[in-house]
């Protein structure tokens, strides 16, 4: 009874201005209140959130002049954060959250196939350099070359549409990659995105 | 013996806000101004 009315004081106090109140009052039912969120949101970054939520809605009221239980500070510091938990399971309830730990990590199973802006950068250039090099290649290996890696087209039907026979149509695939080897190594070229 | 102790013992240990959540709010209550004017409230915080 006695440290109702000690509260009771302190918020008429803090509501004066004497900032001093409310820093007793915080401390004084700082383990309470906090061991109470905890209890229910079991999380320590949550707990945090709320304590820090539940008083500052005890502040904006006070200052306001529209606090009315005067003798009930703790029950009502109690009802605002257990408003704010319900609140926070709502919220979750409707966008639920996952949290990995250091043994799972969600993102190893979520990825992002898309390339990042750098990568993707990296990637116009390789396509872009490889084009040119392909330039570069005799007329008929750049013929089947272009077929089979651009247009997908497979041997037989390259070998129809080139007139040469299958096997000179793998053959010219076959030097058209030796020689692009040849062309990267003598420039030194890297055509990598690692 | 499963009813005498809890698997959840750590669901109940007593926990305390930390100094730095403490002192924001004691930061932001000296920043918050009320002022009133009529049926009107406005809320300032001021640096």
């Amino acid at each position: 009874m006695e440290l109702q009315i000690e509260d009771s004081i302190l918020v008429r106090d803090y509501i004066s201005g004497d900032e001093k109140s409310l820093e007793i009052l915080i401390n004084r039912h700082n383990q309470r209140v906090t061991s109470f969120i905890y209890s229910k949101v079991l999380d320590r970054d949550i707990t945090e959130d709320i304590f820090q939520d539940t008083f500052i809605k005890v502040i904006k009221t006070l200052k306001k002049g529209t606090y009315s239980e005067e003798g009930k500070f703790l029950p009502w510091v109690m009802r605002i954060a257990h408003n704010l938990i319900i609140d926070h399971f709502r919220k979750n309830k409707r966008m639920p959250m996952f949290e990995g730990s250091d043994d799972f990590n969600i993102f190893s199973v979520i990825g992002d196939s898309k390339l990042n802006a750098e990568k993707q950068i990296i990637q116009d250039q390789i396509t872009s350099d490889l084009r040119h090099l392909i330039e570069e290649l005799p007329d008929d290996q750049k013929e089947v070359l272009i077929m089979r890696i651009y247009k997908d087209m497979s041997f037989k039907e390259i070998s129809e549409n080139t007139g040469v026979s299958i096997n000179t149509a793998l053959g010219r695939m076959r030097y058209a990659l030796i020689n692009l080897r040849k062309i990267i190594d003598k420039h030194n070229i890297v055509l990598t995105n690692q | 013996m499963e009813k005498i102790y809890s698997k959840h013992e750590k669901d109940y240990r007593i926990v305390k806000a930390c100094a730095e959540t403490v002192k924001f709010l004691l930061d932001y209550s000296k920043a918050l101004h009320v002022v009133k004017h009529k049926e009107l409230t406005f809320e300032n915080i001021l640096n």
